[in-house]
C-alpha cells in the first residue's frame, strides 16, 4: 500500500471535481466544499486529504484542514497554513492603516486606580494581560467598561493568589558535569564579540555548572552549511538579548521586591501583579537572588535604567547595529553591577561548545558523548530559541528535535529574535511558532508511531514525510532515534475539527437499553474519599522503548474481548488515545499488563475497546471507521492522559454516561505514577436512554469530529425514558 | 413551579431583558408562555408610575417589541400583531430598516447602507418621541462611519457631531462616549493623510501616550513617565490645537504610574491637574474617573497608619 494511503473502505467515497482543486483555493473560497453532503463532508475531507499517495505529513494536514468545513476556532496548524495566513495578513496590513488608530484609541481611555465602591454587579472578560469589567446596569446607556492591568491586580484578585514562582535549576544545587557538555560564560562572549568554533576558545568553555549561576540552552538555525553563524548576527541578537531580559529580571526585583515571588491568580489561571517573561523570573531566582542584596539591587537597577534606550524592544534594534558586540562591551563598561551578573550567565550553543570538523580523534569522543547527552544538556538549562521564520526554523531537523523537547519535557523556552527581518521583529514569527509549536509534537507522534507500531514506512521515510532537513544528512538517525525515546505528548488539542476513530462504548443497563449523553460536558466527579484513590505506575506505556517491541503486532479491531481468568467482577477498559498509533500502542499495554489492573480493583478484565481523538489525523489508519459498540461489564476503567481525563469533554461524557447506567467507573491517567485511578461518581449530566435495537452499529467510515460525534452516533431515536 | 401573577410575569420579564439575562428570558418564555400571550395587550399600555420618566418609557417600549420578536421567531405573530395592529407600523419598519442598513455595512456596502439610513434619517427629522431619540443618533452614528469608509472625511464628521449632539441632548452617556471616540478616530485618520505640523503632532501626541499605556500596564512605569513628559512637552505646544485634548489622558497616566511607583504626593498633584484639563475640555468620563481617582488617593491617606 503506498505510504500515506487510506484503508479499503474509503474507496466507495468519490472525490470528483475536487480532487484536482488546490487546498489554497479551498481556504481562500470554502463555498466549494458546500455540495458535499452533510453526512459524508468529513470522510471526504480525510480522501481529499490523500490524493495522489504519498504525501508529506504537514501537507495532509493542510489539505485536512481545507477540505473540512467542520471546524473549530483553533484548528490543526500546519506549516503550509501559517506561509498562506501570512501572506493573507501582510496584504490585510497594506489594507487596512487605520487597524493601528483603532488600536491606540482604546489605550487612551481613562483609568481608574482602584474599582469605584459603587460598581455594584460586574461581568468580566481578560483580554490579553487586561482584566475588563463590564457595570451590569438596567439600562444599556449606563454601561460602563473599566480596564485594569493584571500587573496591577484589584484587591479582589491579589487576595485570591498564590506563589508561582519559576522553578530553580537543578544546578542550584549540584555542580554537574556531563560527559561532552561544555558552557560558554556569556561574558565570554560579549568579550570576543562572535561565537567562535569550539576548538578555538576550549581553555575558555569549563565543563560543568555551578550552583548561583545560570544555564542557557540555545536552539538555532544554521545559516551555512559549514558555520551556523558566518557574519555574527546570532552572537550580536543572542547576547543583546540576554542583556535586556537581564534588565528586565532587575526591573523585575526592583518593582516587586528582591524576594518576593510571582503571584498567580487562582480565580483566573493567570499570573497578577508584576511579573516578567519566564526567561527574566529564572534570572531572578536563579541568579538575583543569590548574587544581590537590597543595596547592589539598586545600583543593579541605575545601571538598567540607563541601558533603557538600548534594551527597549529586548535589544534587538541595538543588536541589528552592533555586529561584533563593540557598544555592547562600551556600555557594560559603565555597569560594573551588571556585568557581575553577566558573568553568572551561561550558554550552550553548539558550535561553541562541541568540536566541530576538522576533528581529532579524541575531539571526536568528546563531539560523539555530547551529542548522546543532548537531551540531558538541554533539560539542564531554561532553553532558548533564536527564531527567525517559524516555517524555516520548525523544517530544521534538529531545530524541531530541541523544540519538542522543551515542549514536552516541560522544559521553560523563550522566544527570541534571530534575524532582522521584520516578521521577526515585531513579533509574527513568535505568532505563527507558537501556533506550530502546539501541533508540531502531535504530527512528529503520529509519524514514529507509523514507523514503530504500524511499521509502514522505514526512518528514512518518516524522515522524509516529516520534511526535516539537515546540514549532514548523517545527523538525520540520530536525530529520528530522539524523537523515538521521547514520551507521547502529554497536552492535548481539543478543537471540533478533532476526528474520532474506533469504538464508542456503551453502558447497558439491566433493562437492556443503553445510556448514551445528550451532549459532551463533564457529568462524573472524582471520588476522593478513602479506597476510591488508587496508584499503579503505567507511565512506561507513554514510551516506545518500553511499550513496544519488535514482536508487538498492531491489531486492526478497536474491540476485543478477552478470556475470563478469574471469578471476578468483569471489567471493560476503555482506552481514550491521541490517534490511532497512540491508541493501538496503549490498548496492547492495558492487555499485556492487566494483572497489576486486576489485582489493583479486584476484577476480570474480559474486554476492551479504544476510542482515538485526533487533532491531526495525518497517521495511518489501521481502522479509519467509528462504530458504537455495547458493552455489559460489571466495572469500567477509562485509561487515558490526565490532560485528557481533566479537559476533553467527550471522555468526560462517555464516563458520565457509564456512570449514570450505575456502572462503577475508574478513571485511569496513564503519564502519572500515584494517586492516579480514582473512582468516578456520576454527578449532573445530560444522558438518555436508548433501546439497543435503535442503535446504528454500522460502522461510519471516516469517523466523525467531535462537534457532529454524538449525532452521528445517537442520532434521534424515540427515547424509552429520560436519565 | 410556583404560578406568577401577571405583574410578576411581566417585571421578570423585563428585568430578564434589561440585564440582558438570556437564559432566563428563555426559561419564562418557554413555562409561561400561554399567559404571555394572554396578558402582553394589557402589558402595552405603560403604567402611570413610568409614564413620566422618557428613559423608562423607552426601556417599556423595548421590551414590549423584545419579547413580541423572541415569540414571532417561535411563530407567534400574536404579540407582535397586537403591537403593530397587524399593520406596517413605522417603528417595525425602522427595526428593520436599521437591522439592514447594519447589515450592508458590515459586508461594505457603504452607499446601499447610506441610502436606507439617509430615509430613515428624514422621517426621524419629523417625529418626536422616544423610539425617535433612540434612533436618531445610531441612524447619524452609521451615517458617519460609512462616510468614513467612502473616504468623505468632513461628512464623516459632520454627521458623528450630530450624532453626538443627539447623545448629549438624551442623555446617553455611553453613546457620548462612543461617538466622542469615534470623532477622535476620525480626526487621526485624517491626520494620517496630512503632512502640516498640527496633524504630525497629534498623531505623535497619540503614539506616544499609547505607547506609555503599554509600558504601564507592563508595569514599567519609569519608561513610562519618559514617554508621557515627551507627549506633555507636546501637548504644551499644541495648546488648543488638534492633540491638546489628550493633555487629560497624559497626566492621569502620569499620576497612575507615580500610585503604582508608590509616590502618592505625585500622583495627586498629577491626577489634580488631569482632573483640572479634562473640567476645561468638558471630559465627563474624565472629570468622573479622575475625580474618583482623587477620593481614591484620600481614602489611602486615611488608611495610613
Amino acid at each position: 500500500m503506498p505510504l500515506g494511503s487510506l484503508p479499503p473502505a474509503f474507496d466507495a467515497i468519490a472525490l470528483g471535481p475536487l480532487a484536482s482543486i488546490a487546498p489554497e483555493a479551498l481556504v481562500v473560497d470554502p463555498t466549494q466544499l458546500s455540495d458535499i453532503p452533510v453526512g459524508v463532508r468529513t470522510v471526504t475531507a480525510v480522501k481529499y486529504s490523500r490524493v495522489g499517495g504519498s504525501r508529506a505529513y504537514d501537507e495532509i494536514g493542510f489539505r485536512l484542514t481545507a477540505a473540512n468545513l467542520v471546524r473549530g476556532d483553533v484548528p490543526l496548524q500546519t506549516l503550509n497554513a501559517v506561509r498562506l495566513e501570512r501572506s493573507r495578513d501582510r496584504r490585510a496590513e497594506d489594507s487596512d492603516p487605520i487597524a493601528a488608530i483603532l488600536e491606540e484609541e482604546q489605550k487612551l481611555r481613562h483609568r481608574l486606580f482602584d474599582l469605584p465602591d459603587d460598581s455594584g454587579r460586574l461581568r468580566y472578560r481578560v483580554e490579553g494581560r487586561l482584566l475588563q469589567l463590564e457595570k451590569v446596569t438596567e439600562r444599556r446607556s449606563d454601561t460602563e467598561t473599566w480596564t485594569f492591568p493584571l500587573t496591577a491586580p484589584l484587591a479582589m484578585l491579589r487576595q485570591n493568589a498564590a506563589p508561582s514562582d519559576v522553578s530553580r535549576l537543578f544546578t542550584q544545587q549540584y555542580r554537574i558535569e556531563i560527559p561532552g557538555a561544555f558552557w560558554l560564560p556569556l561574558s565570554t562572549l560579549v568579550a570576543r564579540g562572535r561565537l567562535h568554533r569550539y576548538q578555538d576558545w576550549r581553555a575558555d568553555v569549563p565543563p560543568d555548572t555551578r550552583p548561583g549561576h545560570f544555564y542557557v540552552f540555545v536552539s538555532h538555525r544554521w545559516l551555512s552549511p559549514t558555520e551556523p553563524d558566518p557574519d555574527g548576527t546570532q552572537a550580536a541578537f543572542l547576547a543583546w538579548q540576554m542583556i535586556a531580559y537581564l534588565c528586565d529580571a532587575v526591573r523585575v526585583a526592583r518593582y516587586r521586591g528582591l524576594n518576593e515571588p510571582r503571584l498567580r491568580s487562582l480565580t483566573l489561571g493567570f499570573t497578577v501583579g508584576i511579573s516578567g517573561s519566564d526567561l527574566a523570573e529564572a534570572l531572578v531566582v536563579n541568579v538575583l537572588r543569590t548574587s544581590l542584596d537590597e543595596t547592589s539591587l539598586a545600583d543593579a537597577w541605575a545601571e538598567a535604567r540607563r541601558l533603557q534606550s538600548l534594551t527597549d524592544n529586548n535589544g534587538v534594534s541595538a543588536a541589528a547595529n552592533d555586529v561584533g558586540l563593540a557598544r555592547l562591551r562600551s556600555v557594560l563598561a559603565e555597569c560594573p553591577t551588571l556585568w557581575r551578573l553577566v558573568d553568572r550567565i551561561h550558554v550552550w550553543y553548539d558550535y561553541a561548545c562541541m568540536p566541530q570538523p576538522p576533528r581529532t580523534p579524541d575531539d571526536e569522543t568528546t563531539f560523539r558523548n555530547g551529542l548522546q547527552s543532548l537531551v540531558a544538556i538541554q533539560l539542564l538549562g531554561h532553553t532558548v530559541v533564536l527564531l527567525d521564520e517559524a516555517e524555516e526554523y520548525l523544517s530544521r531537523g534538529w531545530c524541531t528535535l530541541e523544540a519538542i523537547v522543551a515542549d514536552t519535557e516541560a522544559v521553560s523556552m523563550e522566544l527570541l529574535i534571530g534575524s532582522a527581518r521584520k516578521t521577526a521583529r515585531d513579533g509574527t514569527a513568535e505568532h505563527y511558532f507558537r501556533a506550530l509549536l502546539q501541533d508540531r509534537p502531535h504530527i512528529v507522534w503520529r509519524a514514529v508511531l507509523d514507523t514503530e507500531v504500524f511499521r509502514v514506512q522505514t526512518e528514512a521515510d518518516c524522515v522524509a514525510r516529516l520534511a526535516l532537513s539537515v546540514t549532514d544528512p548523517r545527523d538525520l538517525p540520530f536525530i529520528y532515534g530522539q524523537l523515538r525515546n521521547l514520551a507521547a505528548p502529554s497536552k492535548i488539542h481539543v478543537d471540533d475539527s478533532e476526528l474520532f476513530t474506533g469504538a464508542y462504548p456503551v453502558a447497558q443497563a439491566v433493562d437492556g437499553s443503553v445510556v448514551v449523553p445528550v451532549k459532551n460536558e463533564r457529568g462524573a466527579e472524582r471520588d476522593d474519599s478513602g479506597d476510591s484513590v488508587r496508584s499503579l505506575d503505567w507511565t512506561a506505556a507513554l514510551r516506545l522503548a518500553t511499550s513496544w517491541s519488535p514482536g508487538d503486532t498492531a491489531r486492526p479491531e478497536p474491540h476485543r474481548s478477552l478470556p475470563s481468568r478469574a471469578n471476578r467482577k468483569t471489567c471493560h477498559v476503555v482506552v481514550v488515545a491521541g490517534c490511532e498509533g497512540e491508541a493501538v500502542l496503549w490498548s496492547n499495554w492495558t492487555i499485556a499488563h492487566r494483572d497489576a489492573l486486576e489485582a489493583l480493583l479486584d476484577i476480570d478484565v474480559r474486554s476492551s475497546s479504544w476510542l482515538a481523538a485526533d487533532i491531526a489525523p495525518v497517521g495511518h489508519f489501521i481502522c479509519g471507521t467509528l462504530q458504537p459498540i455495547v458493552v455489559r461489564a460489571d466495572v469500567w476503567v477509562i485509561a487515558a492522559t490526565q490532560m485528557r481525563l481533566t479537559h476533553c469533554s467527550v471522555t468526560a461524557a462517555l464516563t458520565a454516561a457509564v456512570a449514570s447506567a450505575g456502572v462503577p467507573v475508574w478513571s485511569l491517567a496513564l503519564d502519572a505514577a500515584k494517586g492516579n485511578v480514582r473512582a468516578m461518581t456520576a454527578s449532573k449530566s445530560s444522558t438518555r436512554r436508548i433501546r439497543t435495537v435503535d442503535l446504528r452499529l454500522v460502522p461510519r467510515i471516516g469517523g466523525a469530529c467531535r462537534s457532529e460525534l454524538l449525532d452521528q452516533l445517537f442520532g434521534e431515536p424515540e427515547p424509552v425514558a429520560s436519565v | 413551579m410556583l404560578p406568577m401573577t401577571p405583574y410578576e410575569l411581566q417585571h421578570a420579564l423585563f428585568t430578564a431583558i434589561l440585564q440582558e439575562d438570556d437564559e432566563t428570558l428563555c426559561n419564562l418564555c418557554s413555562e409561561h408562555a400561554a399567559a404571555i400571550v394572554e396578558h402582553f395587550p394589557a402589558w402595552k399600555r405603560v403604567p402611570a408610575e413610568v409614564r413620566d420618566n422618557p428613559q423608562a418609557v423607552k426601556a417599556w417600549g423595548h421590551c414590549l417589541m423584545t419579547l413580541a420578536t423572541l415569540f414571532e421567531s417561535e411563530g407567534i405573530p400574536d404579540l407582535m400583531e397586537h403591537l403593530t395592529g397587524g399593520a406596517e407600523n413605522v417603528i417595525v419598519r425602522w427595526q428593520r430598516a436599521f437591522a439592514h442598513a447594519g447589515a450592508l455595512a458590515q459586508n461594505a456596502q457603504y452607499e446601499a447602507s447610506s441610502r436606507l439610513l439617509e430615509t430613515m434619517a428624514g422621517e426621524l427629522e419629523g417625529a418626536q418621541g422616544d423610539i425617535v431619540d433612540d434612533y436618531r443618533p445610531k441612524v447619524y452614528g452609521l451615517l458617519g462611519t460609512n462616510a468614513f469608509h467612502l473616504h468623505r472625511d468632513e461628512d464623516a464628521q459632520r454627521l458623528t457631531q450630530r450624532a453626538l449632539e443627539e447623545c448629549r441632548r438624551i442623555g446617553d452617556a455611553s453613546g457620548v462616549r462612543a461617538y466622542t471616540e469615534n470623532l477622535r478616530v476620525l480626526a487621526a485618520a485624517a491626520a494620517t493623510r496630512s503632512t502640516d505640523e498640527r496633524s504630525v503632532r497629534m498623531l505623535r501626541i497619540r503614539a506616544s501616550i499609547a505607547r506609555a499605556q503599554d509600558l504601564s500596564d507592563e508595569a514599567r512605569f519609569d519608561q513610562s513617565n519618559d514617554l508621557l513628559s515627551d507627549a506633555i512637552a507636546d501637548i504644551d505646544a499644541a495648546g488648543d490645537g488638534p492633540g491638546g485634548e489628550y493633555a487629560g489622558k497624559a497626566y492621569g497616566l502620569l499620576g497612575l504610574n507615580c500610585l503604582r511607583l508608590g509616590d502618592r504626593e505625585r500622583a495627586r498633584i498629577h491626577t489634580t491637574k488631569a482632573l483640572d484639563c479634562c473640567r476645561a475640555r468638558n471630559d465627563a468620563d474624565g472629570i468622573r474617573f479622575y475625580t474618583v481617582n482623587l477620593a481614591h488617593l484620600d481614602r489611602l491617606e486615611t488608611q495610613r497608619p
